[in-house]
């Protein structure tokens, strides 16, 4: 990743760009801020936030014409929060919270004339930049116009006190002429008239300042302030105009541009999306007394109206986006920090080999921003660079050269043809979950189907893909096509999303249609006995359905027709959620993995209905009641209960899986299997609590066998007298097993096993 | 990876456990990399080299008796100088801060400095000092902790030094910032070796032995500071790295 | 080099030849770094005891370490 596309990353991600108000006010008050402490009846806090922006807060705030107020997003769904009644309410119960900090003096001196608030706002600011500064006004009218307003005089007395003491000569004076205002820019100074006060007004001649810069007809003065060009009187601009136009004469005093970089300035435009959906009408809350305002508890309950405007779409849909407690924005940048240092950064890496790479993001998103193609992108760089931890994907990369290796991978054409038009590809996973519905959902097809329908025993390859192993990913696919092509390239039938998924976009040459389509289709379904299919299920879509909506429709069709009534879950269809298998999560990031298929599967209290396997077998390991699909479509006999089925375990998946082989082999074409590989001899009994742990710590049943195998043949062993059990190491290839065991009538019985992945000098093989 | 060290003496017991972790000193440098740094040198028998936080003298025996050079010895802690003068080699061995060192300038021929700019707070103090002492043309040899990931120091790493309880993460700086500390005390940078990988080992090692970084840290600093160490050592990612650079001829001090 | 050393009190002995496990200095290696370490093993057999706190822990600590290039 580069600065470039890092950059086109952070602007997708508009969680950062301000709220509505903030956008539209002169001075960028964070309105979202004060509101928020407001709510908490917070009100010192909250004018600390005023503070931070507005000049003369017990000044501005109580007379703030609030442009803010007609850009509120509430204003979709009732009235804008009262911001200007809020600020009011929060001046009247609070004090100054902060003294003015000032920098330390700088070179440059400014004049003044006119004390209304643009005039105050340029000396406050200038002074506080270090900058000599006098403020000169006609007796009795300091704060000029305002006085009239609904300001105290003691605020008025206040500014004043502190403008003093932050070192403006503050002095009633009669404005100079033309001349004397000549010799103070020809000394260098930078002069501002407040065109609140009508002898400045002269001295401006009638013209208008430059709207960018303030500048009034010569280099050196300012001016800014009082009417509106349009008539009207507003507060707000007038501080505006003071702010805008001491950062230009702060600029002219230390001789550097004027205009560069001043967009920021002023009101602006936000790209920010708030969704609003489901925000309840709250009307206004109308001050008991009007004329006093909103009381401390009534401005409490109004600024509790605030929708305190963010975006975070992706965020809400999504553990694992919310895990990191950030945004997308902050993501990317950790990601590009975490790619651009020649060192990696374990903290991030598994931040990067924990997205599902399910895409939710993308579709929830206002802007498209894809976690799961920035996430899939830098583990293939990592991969590339050799910078992926070997621990993150080894277990599922192991699973795959599993499955298309001798025990389990299969091509062949229906029994007595020689060409196929169709094979059925059921993936690894059901195979491995529910070996049963393979052969039955074969049956039916060869049945159902008028052409011809082989088999194939395969991988799909996704988890290389996942694991950013673009080579390996390669290798699978044409391994693959090259178990198709003897078979008269077939259209693959597919009963995983996933495998669907992924030959759609990364094998086009290949044909492949869906097992659901061809079910709802042919019109063939089995019809379930009655009674036996629950009456309601809520339907759970698996990520790699989301560009796929017919396959979606074909699953809940087919539900209908066993007689289910199909409910809806949040962010279903092209929102679905990852169950947490996805992208491989589960394999670098266990315990996130599990809250996210925990969160999913309480999202409906009803059993689910899935129609991935591993879907199935997610949410049933999480304790959910749930279906899948084929439950529904081939029941079992009475008395099975498929919905409390419980999840598959890693070993049992492989054993699973070579069995069926086996099995099919057999049965349907009438050929043995080859031989048993030597460990599989093996007779292993644990109890359930250490099997439970060998699955907690990816440790299979195989790995036990193959190690007790090599003790037992090696006799290279260690034992404990006392009891009599033996403990044996072995390292097949990159990680040794340690297993502790004893020999019993028929086998083996397995106590403990463990692992690790550094190598013992001279390790024994 | 976020080994790093500290400048207090760890207890009594503890001690002798680090340094027969690293054969010698807490660093993650080798005494190995301390000689081929100072051989590219190509100094004359009998030059004059001043080891500034010589620290219990590791790198001073080798320097004596493979390049036999004149070498004085320099560090704040009287501890370390008391244990090393015990030996009895009659080294030329001085207590003094690195920033006011007693030598004339232009005395020395090379300074060897291995991770003493990051436990200072004032690190360019000791620079200037260093090219005070330096003759034009001198060498320096500067081997440190510097910090991989600067967007990653926070306000809550920044001026919390206090007492003696200093880890070197505290004032590490990162890459270009030493360069440019170097070249406006009129060092020319000969040359930057990485060596972050022996800082990795230096962690596993410590790791191996503590069971944690955090466990070690707790060793040498409070709960609460330990911590922040380690949060620190994975925010700013530490990396360990030679500088030889040469004293200009006519900067310096004269 | 090493003090690196992991010695527990065990029951283990050699299962080969009914030895007692003595220290002996071995070396590990992940990743391209090698750790030389004192471990129990038998000395007529070579077989070596990792016990099992040691490889999910530091062992393991280590290896993560290692893998955060």
């Amino acid at each position: 990743m580069d600065q470039q596309s890092l950059r086109e990353l952070e602007y997708r991600c508009i969680q950062e760009q301000p709220p509505w108000c903030s956008a539209a006010c002169p001075l960028h008050v964070d309105v979202r801020a004060f509101t928020a402490q407001a709510a908490a009846g917070k009100w010192d806090a909250a004018r600390k936030i005023l503070e931070r922006t507005m000049p003369f807060p017990g000044i501005l705030g109580r007379i703030c014409d609030h442009p803010c107020e007609n850009v509120c997003k509430r204003l979709e769904v009732d009235e804008a929060v009262a911001v200007g009644a809020l600020e009011r309410c929060c001046i009247e119960n609070s004090t100054p919270q902060s003294r003015p900090l000032v920098l330390p003096g700088k070179k440059g001196e400014a004049a003044v004339f006119g004390a209304g608030l643009a005039g105050l706002t340029v000396a406050l600011d200038l002074a506080r930049k270090g900058f000599r500064v006098s403020l000169r006004y006609p007796g009795e009218t300091f704060g000029a116009g305002l006085t009239g307003l609904a300001v105290p005089k003691e605020e008025f007395d206040q500014a004043a006190a502190l403008l003093k003491r932050i070192k403006v000569d503050l002095r009633e004076a009669e404005i100079p002429d033309q001349a004397a205002l000549d010799r103070l820019l020809e000394n260098g100074l930078a002069v501002f008239l407040d065109l609140d006060e009508p002898a400045a007004r002269v001295l401006a001649e009638g013209e208008t300042p430059d709207a960018a810069t303030l500048v009034l007809r010569r280099s050196g003065l300012f001016a800014g302030g009082g009417p509106d060009p349009e008539g009207g009187y507003s507060p707000i601009r007038q501080a505006a105009d003071g702010r805008r136009a001491s950062g230009g004469m702060d600029r002219f005093l230390q001789k550097v541009s004027l205009t560069a970089q001043r967009e920021t300035e002023g009101p602006q435009e936000t790209r920010l999306y708030t969704n609003i959906e489901g925000v309840a009408p709250a009307p206004r809350i109308i001050p008991a007394d009007p004329g006093a305002g909103l009381s401390g508890e009534e401005g409490r309950a109004e600024a509790g109206r605030c929708l305190r405007c963010e975006c975070m779409e992706c965020v809400k849909a999504c553990v694992y986006l919310e895990n990191y407690k950030g945004y997308p924005k902050l993501y990317a940048r950790q990601i590009y920090n975490n790619e651009s240092i020649v060192k990696g950064h374990h903290k991030s890496n598994k931040m990067i080999d924990s997205c599902a790479l399910c895409g939710q993001c993308e579709v929830v998103c206002p802007n498209d921003f894809s976690m799961a193609n920035l996430c899939l992108s830098v583990r293939e760089s990592m991969v590339r660079r050799g910078k992926m931890p070997p621990s993150a994907h080894d277990f599922a990369l192991e699973d795959l050269r599993f499955n298309m290796g001798p025990h389990f991978a299969l091509a062949q054409n229906a029994p007595g043809a020689e060409q196929c038009a169709y094979a059925f590809f059921p993936g690894c996973q059901l195979a491995g979950s529910a070996p049963n519905h393979v052969e039955r959902v074969y049956d039916w097809l060869r049945e159902a189907m008028d052409d011809s329908v082989g088999l194939i025993l395969g991988c799909c390859g996704a988890p290389a893909l996942w694991a950013g192993e673009r080579e390996l990913f390669g290798r699978t696919l044409d391994a693959l096509r090259e178990m198709i092509r003897p078979l008269g390239a077939p259209t693959l039938v597919t009963a995983c999303s996933t495998c669907y998924d992924t030959l759609r976009r990364h094998a086009p040459d290949v044909n492949t249609t869906s097992l659901w389509e061809i079910m709802d289709r042919t019109g063939a379904t089995p019809s379930p006995a009655p009674g036996r299919v629950p009456a309601a299920l809520a339907v759970h879509d698996p990520c790699t359905t989301r560009e796929h909506p017919k396959l979606r429709a074909a699953a809940r069709s087919l539900a209908g027709k066993c007689g289910v009534e199909v409910q809806e879950l949040p962010y279903n269809n092209e929102l679905t959620s990852c169950c947490g298998y996805g992208g491989l999560m589960s394999c670098a990031n266990p315990g996130l993995a599990r809250e996210v298929a925990e969160r999913r599967a309480q999202q409906h209290s009803g059993d689910y209905l899935a129609y991935c396997a591993m879907c199935r077998d997610v949410f049933a390991s999480t304790g959910k009641r749930v279906w899948h699909l084929l439950d529904l479509l081939f029941p079992e006999a009475a008395g099975e209960n498929p919905a409390a089925r419980s999840s598959t375990g890693f070993s049992e998946r492989r054993e699973n899986r070579s069995r069926l082989r086996r099995n099919m082999l057999k049965a349907l074409w009438g050929e043995e299997a080859g031989l048993m590989e030597p460990h599989e001899a093996v007779n292993i009994a644990m109890d359930a609590d250490v099997a439970s742990r060998m699955e907690d710590r990816r440790i299979l049943k195989e790995d036990l066998q193959r190690v007790i195998l090599h003790a037992q043949e090696t006799g290279l062993r260690l034992q404990d007298p006392t009891s009599g059990r033996y403990l044996a190491y072995h390292r097949p290839v990159r990680v040794t097993y340690w297993v502790e065991y004893a020999p019993e009538e028929d086998g083996y019985r397995v106590f403990n096993a463990y692992s690790h992945r550094m190598a013992l000098e001279g390790d024994r093989q | 990876m976020h080994a790093t060290l500290t400048n207090i003496p760890p207890a009594p017991g503890k001690r002798a456990a680090l340094r027969s972790l690293t054969g010698g000193p807490l660093r993650p440098g080798t005494i190995e990399l301390t000689a081929a740094a100072i051989r590219r040198l190509g100094l004359q028998r009998g030059a004059k080299l001043l080891d500034m936080g010589c620290g219990y003298g590791a790198s001073i025996n080798m320097l004596q008796s493979e390049f036999d050079l004149n070498v004085f010895g320099l560090d704040i802690d009287l501890g370390k100088l008391g244990d090393l003068r015990k030996e009895g080699s009659g080294l030329a061995l001085v207590q003094a801060d690195a920033g006011r060192t007693p030598f004339l300038s232009r005395s020395m021929d090379a300074v060897l400095c291995e991770c003493v700019l990051s436990l200072l707070g004032c690190a360019d103090d000791a620079l200037r000092e260093i090219a005070r002492v330096l003759r034009p043309g001198g060498f320096l040899v500067l081997s440190d902790i510097y910090v991989r990931s600067p967007e990653g120091r926070g306000a809550e790493d920044r001026n919390q030094p206090s007492g003696p309880l200093t880890c070197c993460l505290d004032y590490a700086m990162d890459r270009p910032g030493v360069e440019s500390l170097l070249s406006r005390r009129g060092f020319e940078v000969l040359s930057f070796e990485d060596h972050t990988q022996l800082l990795t080992r230096l962690a596993a090692k410590l790791v191996f032995t503590f069971g944690s970084l955090e466990a070690y840290w707790e060793t040498l600093l409070p709960p609460a500071r330990a911590a922040k160490a380690c949060a620190a050592g994975e925010r700013l990612k530490p990396g360990y790295g030679v500088f030889l650079a040469r004293k200009g001829e006519r900067h310096g001090h004269g | 080099m090493s003090d690196l050393s992991f010695l527990p009190e065990t029951n283990w002995r050699c299962g080969k030849c009914g030895e007692k496990l003595t220290p002996r200095i071995t070396n590990v290696e992940y990743l391209g770094n090698t750790f030389t370490m004192e471990l129990l093993a038998c000395e007529k057999c070579g077989l070596v005891l990792i016990p099992e706190d040691l490889a999910r822990g530091r062992m393991f600590e280590v290896e993560q370490l290692l893998e955060d290039k």
